[in-house]
């Protein structure tokens, strides 16, 4: 009774998170090969914008964010405003597709936008380390975080009722013996010669 | 053997295979995610060698040890270095040019770390990530195999799945737009 319990968890977790397992597969085969795939160059556009009198930074770089349809960017962080050496407002904004530089030329009345688009490889792996401890202000974002702690929670869980199912059911195979020492032993080797 | 009892038996083969590297990235995800849960203890060990005066280039001494020349200070008389292993130990050395005396400084991290240093390590551990994610893209796919094969649950986990799916895609595909 209590294996039939354990075994439908372990079934309907791996169903409930398939996808965000998915993208944890992806994104640890793609690993070996993101540091050459890297980004695309840095694209630089110009947009008008007249600064209204009397905003702080900060509700200039939140109109700009709502301008440029940054919404992953937000709530903007602190150390995303900034000023150059010419003493313009420069605003870094960071999110899952990439970066933006906003450098904003009040005299000229306009944006100067620096924008840096990551791959995809870049992109998801930024999905799979955004966990309910990240905060942001579009409620997608918000949501994927708290569905993807789900996510790790779940794996760690079906590790556990994975391991119980095959102490009870199956720990006399010789296949699955094999395969549990080979894969200890394995960690263990690549742990004492890399620490 | 029917398909069914082979994918089972792959099932189970990859599990166990990839089970304490699957542990290793599931516990050090929740370390890495909640950092503030945890505290991260060092323990640092302090040994004085000797070794051939007169050498002056750190890259010829830090042949001693195993890991990345992270830093170096070259002062009057004493070349200063740090070592980090791939999984996060810190020597750090300074050596006399002209005695070849040398101390090291040894700080180790507490295991948890080390499992977070696992998690984001390149070179030999990003190989690893990549046997184990390729596991766990097999553990997934049979996964959904053995769980159709069950005609009992085939309603209750389409719903389930098929609602997952849409609604996660949806999210990783809008969001891609911006």
């Amino acid at each position: 009774m209590l294996l039939r319990l354990v075994k439908k968890l372990h079934t309907y977790a791996g169903l409930l998170t398939f996808l965000n397992l998915a993208v944890y597969g992806v994104v640890g085969l793609s690993i070996p090969f993101l540091r050459q795939s890297r980004t695309a160059p840095p694209v630089i556009t110009y947009r008008n914008f007249t600064v209204p009198p009397n905003l702080t930074d900060r509700q200039v770089a939140e109109q700009i964010c709502s301008l440029l349809h940054l919404s992953l960017a937000t709530p903007v962080n602190q150390a995303a405003i900034q000023h150059d050496a010419a003493n313009n407002l420069f605003l870094d904004f960071w999110h899952a597709n990439g970066r933006d530089q906003v450098t904003v030329l009040e005299k000229e009345r306009r944006l100067r936008i620096e924008t840096t688009r990551n791959s995809l490889g870049l992109y998801l792996y930024t999905l799979h380390e955004t966990t309910a401890a990240f905060h942001s202000s579009d409620w997608r974002m918000q949501l994927w975080a708290d569905y993807n702690e789900f996510a790790m929670w779940c794996l760690l869980g079906m590790i556990a009722s994975g391991f119980a199912m095959f102490l009870v059911s199956r720990a006399r195979s010789r296949l699955a013996q094999i395969s549990l020492a080979t894969g200890c032993c394995l960690f263990a080797g690549l742990y004492f010669w890399t620490r | 053997m029917s398909m069914y009892q082979k994918l089972r038996g792959l099932h189970l083969a990859t599990a166990l295979f990839s089970l304490v590297f699957l542990l290793a990235y599931g516990i050090s995800a929740v370390e890495l995610a909640h950092r503030k849960w945890f505290t991260h203890p060092e323990q640092s060990t302090v040994q004085t060698r000797k070794l051939a005066p007169g050498i002056t280039d750190a890259r010829v001494l830090v042949r001693e040890w195993r890991g990345e020349l992270e830093s170096i200070e070259n002062s009057p008389g004493v070349l200063k270095f740090r070592v980090t292993t791939s999984l996060g130990t810190k020597h750090e050395v300074a050596y006399s040019i002209t005695t070849g005396e040398t101390t090291v400084k040894t700080t180790t991290i507490s295991f948890l770390t080390t499992l977070a240093w696992i998690h984001v390590s390149h070179g030999i551990w990003a190989f690893a990530a990549a046997l184990v994610s390729l596991a766990l893209l097999t553990l997934g796919a049979t996964g959904i195999y053995l769980w159709f094969h069950n005609h009992n649950e085939r309603w209750i986990g389409g719903v389930l799945v098929a609602a997952e799916v849409v609604i996660t895609a949806a999210l990783i595909i809008s969001m891609r737009g911006g």
